[in-house]
């Protein structure tokens, strides 16, 4: 594996990477849409917990203004 | 809802659960956490899943691999703690380590605690740092268990972000919520200890003591099933840090190690990479080959705690005898149960002047 190639980049050229990759199509989306999926174990082998987030219409603007810039 | 079967693109069954929320940090949070339990499944089976509204709003198709249910050779457990986001290279380590998933699949996946770095000062969280984790780790914590160790930096508003998007079983294993509880995956016994003892006292006589206790007992009656027990805290009982290690844990903790022979205890908190020898009491079990522990008389600690907040390089000099290897750099660790008498542990890391690689190892040998 390639550890390198961001850990490489100076540090406008990091910022810039990182903006891209909150900035790509998938980031724009319905607010229903399921997000943060993950999946966690119970005692029993026949389960699984599935937990995700959504943000529904509430405080739609200031949700995307920080989701778009983070920093 | 979530919508799942046995192959691609055909749902069988669907299933719904409970939808809630939370309120804490500057500007508060203002999404909606979705949490069902799929039941009825086939042990050591692939599903294939969605989730979604159960209407116009879906995920991807992403798919699962169920527990075995009993011991099974050549799993791989990934481990890692203290990653955060972009300050500076939780992305990256991300990034390396759904590379290596692509290579050869991990099957679970433990987060030793210190998890998105969402706090600022001593008070307040940013709730957006834990959306922005929550996406950065998806793609593999959609496809392979994502199970929590509690951290310090868990600690805002009484670990309500912590307790409410990331919900661990502990009850059903008779520990508490995420912060401390056990489970068996594969030939594994799996228990998280709760390091922070402002949130659950961890001294003899707590209630946290006593289900240790009882815990680690059973598991050790249990070896003929699951042959290898692994405990998990935060915070190192062993580490030759400048920062230290915890000794009000080891003087705890260890004696129970010792007692129920537990064969590895995993760590983070400490931003770098460090392997012990079988070492109790920090009298060291000397082996004749420094990577292979045949037969150890006492457990191995192993800190991993470079997953991607700002790793430090701050040793004692020289290097305390039951050290075995330590090194300040970025990755992550993995360890496969061969079989059951062999454990294989590595540990990857890589630096901002070169590529990623396979910087320790070892092996602990039961004969």
């Amino acid at each position: 594996m390639n550890l390198s190639p961001l850990l490489e980049l100076d540090h406008d050229e990091f910022n810039k990477a990182f903006e891209d990759r909150l900035d790509s199509p998938s980031r724009y989306v319905a607010l229903e849409t399921p997000e943060q999926i993950h999946i966690s174990l119970t005692s029993k082998p026949s389960e699984i917990v599935v937990v995700w987030v959504t943000f529904g219409n509430s405080r739609f603007f200031s949700r995307f203004a920080l989701t778009s810039h983070p920093v | 809802m979530v919508q799942f079967g046995r192959v691609p693109d055909v749902y069988t069954s669907s299933l719904s659960g409970e939808i809630y929320s939370y309120d804490a940090g500057f500007f508060g949070w203002d999404g909606f956490i979705h949490k069902v339990r799929l039941t009825g499944l086939q042990a050591d089976s692939r599903y294939y899943y969605r989730v979604g509204d159960g209407n116009s709003f879906w995920s991807a198709e992403l798919s699962f691999k169920t527990a075995p249910g009993q011991y099974r050779p050549g799993l791989r457990y990934l481990n890692y703690g203290d990653m955060g986001t972009f300050m500076p290279f939780g992305l990256v380590i991300t990034d390396a380590m759904e590379a290596a998933h692509a290579q050869k699949p991990f099957d679970m996946l433990i987060h030793l605690g210190d998890v998105s770095y969402a706090g600022t000062g001593s008070t307040r969280e940013w709730q957006i740092i834990w959306d922005i984790w929550g996406r950065q780790v998806e793609n593999l914590a959609s496809q392979i268990p994502y199970q929590l160790t509690l951290g310090n930096h868990e600690k805002y508003y009484n670990f309500t972000s912590y307790k409410a998007r990331l919900p661990m079983q502990g009850e059903e294993s008779g520990g508490f919520q995420n912060y401390y509880y056990s489970f068996d995956y594969g030939g594994v016994h799996f228990l998280q200890t709760c390091s922070e003892d402002y949130a659950a006292p961890y001294a003899p006589g707590s209630v946290q003591y006593e289900w240790m206790r009882q815990d680690l007992a059973k598991a050790n009656a249990n070896r003929a099933n699951v042959p290898w027990i692994v405990v998990t805290g935060h915070r190192p009982m062993y580490g030759s840090s400048t920062d230290g290690a915890w000794e009000g844990i080891r003087a705890v903790l260890e004696p129970l190690l010792l007692e129920f022979k537990v064969d590895m205890f995993l760590s983070g908190h400490i931003h770098a990479y460090e392997r012990s020898f079988p070492v109790y009491d920090h009298n060291v079990d000397v082996q004749a080959d420094p990577n292979r522990y045949v037969n150890p008389l006492y457990p191995v600690h192993v800190q991993t705690g470079t997953a991607g907040a700002a790793v430090w390089e701050r040793w004692v000099r020289p290097q305390p005898a039951w050290s075995a290897f330590r090194q300040a750099r970025y990755g992550f660790s993995v360890f496969e149960v061969v079989n059951t008498t062999a454990l294989h542990f590595e540990f990857y890391s890589g630096h901002v002047t070169s590529e990623g690689s396979l910087a320790d190892e070892f092996w602990i040998i039961k004969q």
